[in-house]
């Protein structure tokens, strides 16, 4: 499936608003202690989505200053998540041709390397300033994401019509 | 460009002070969402209680009532034993120590991300919470206050990684340093030589030293203790007193002064 691909005049700010205040919100909404680590990565699947969909719009910028604001959220040394999600602008925009032209199962594929890209950097960046946790569970949230990827996707592209 | 930018505040932050009036403007941001991101639970939990049974709310009552009735009971015992402490320690000469006094504060948020224990409870400077503030709950020592705005502060529990407190068992007086493991029911006692007199079952309180944590709290209770042959140091393995993944009430500690 192809997500559409926006003209320069009827870019949908209204919407990428909402679905960046949509992530804030859902990266502290609060869960349970054995879903601790099932939490989906909204803010690098809205960060991919937009790349993907507006790629000459929404860039390494609006990734930045989103991960800053995870940062000041989740209370973790500043720019870690800044890091991960302008990385993560930077590689979706190399390729977001050959991401749109990706079925549903190619597209999760894809939304699952490239957040677990945004993990890892964000676990490199935990152990350098610290952290001695060591565990491969911090590639679950990717999982959790690339699951629900496509209805993501297709909320999205409802909202923008 | 903006990569270079970040690696340049990942070790600003890290390692000097400079990014912290910027963090604590932001974090003013941040109360909304949190406000935003609790409103369901606060909504159930309001409606839940708005329903609650007369029947229910007087055994509480009653309970509470009781309840109260033995703890002061158990403290004046409390105040003679100060009391007796201060004049001792007076014959001494050495400094005596002042009570301390306690502000209870709500959790609003925990930290989304496992790999690190913190919380934000929703006290701030405006109620006189500073930097390295103490909190207890009811069963120990939960953790410090790392970050202040006017309305809320962020605590780091003892069982982060990368937070540590020093100890001493309660039954010797033996001195430890207790770190937290990343994981919410572990705390790890590194450098304990194997020769130390520690055994699964003891009671760790904080010593005081370090002037951060108040003398005589306790910290946790040491679950195992395994012993390499080949290596010098024994492996201790403690539970943290403070229940850290349940308490929703938080009391900050403001320390007496010791005077001379």
């Amino acid at each position: 499936m192809i997500r559409a691909i926006d003209s320069p005049e009827i870019m949908p700010w209204g919407v990428v608003a909402v679905s960046a205040i949509a992530a804030l919100v859902f990266a502290v909404w609060p869960l349970p202690d054995w879903a601790q680590w099932l939490r989906p990565e909204f803010a690098a699947v809205i960060v991919i989505y937009w790349v993907v969909a507006a790629p000459f719009h929404i860039g390494m910028v609006f990734a930045w200053c989103l991960g800053l604001s995870i940062d000041v959220l989740e209370g973790v040394v500043l720019s870690q998540n800044a890091l991960g999600l302008t990385v993560l602008a930077y590689v979706c925009f190399l390729l977001h041709q050959r991401l749109r032209m990706f079925g549903v199962f190619g597209q999760s594929a894809s939304v699952f390397v490239l957040v677990g890209i945004h993990q890892l950097i964000g676990y490199w960046v935990h152990g350098l300033t610290g952290g001695s946790y060591h565990t491969l569970a911090f590639l679950i949230p990717a999982l959790i994401s690339a699951i629900i990827w496509p209805l993501v996707r297709l909320f999205l592209d409802r909202l923008r019509l | 460009m903006l990569g270079i930018l970040s690696l340049v505040l990942i070790a600003a932050d890290y390692k000097t002070n400079l990014t912290g009036s910027t963090r604590v403007a932001l974090s003013y941001v941040s109360i909304p969402f949190y406000w935003l991101a609790n409103s369901p639970s606060n909504v159930v939990q309001g409606v839940d209680s708005y329903f609650t049974s007369r029947e229910t709310l007087m055994a509480d009552n009653e309970r509470l009532h009781s309840e109260a009735r033995i703890l002061h009971g158990k403290l004046q015992k409390f105040i003679s034993l100060t009391a007796e402490n201060v004049r001792l320690r007076e014959l001494l000469s050495s400094s005596t120590v002042l009570q301390d006094s306690v502000l209870i504060a709500e959790l609003v948020n925990v930290s989304a991300d496992p790999l690190k224990q913190q919380i934000v409870v929703n006290k701030g400077a405006d109620e006189g919470v500073y930097v390295g503030q103490p909190a207890i709950d009811a069963y120990g020592l939960m953790g410090q206050v790392v970050e202040v705005n006017a309305q809320q502060a962020r605590v780091i529990l003892i069982s982060d990684s990368r937070h540590s407190i020093p100890v001493q068992i309660n039954r010797n007086g033996v001195r430890a340093i207790a770190e937290g493991a990343g994981r919410i029911d572990t705390l790890m006692l590194p450098n304990v030589v194997a020769t130390t007199d520690i055994k699964a079952g003891d009671l760790l309180v904080s010593s005081g030293l370090g002037q951060r944590f108040p003398v005589g709290y306790p910290v946790g209770v040491v679950e195992s203790v395994i012993q390499d042959p080949g290596k010098p140091f024994l492996k201790v393995v403690a539970r943290p007193s403070a229940q850290l993944d349940r308490s929703r009430f938080v009391l900050l500690v403001f320390s007496g002064e010791r005077t001379r």
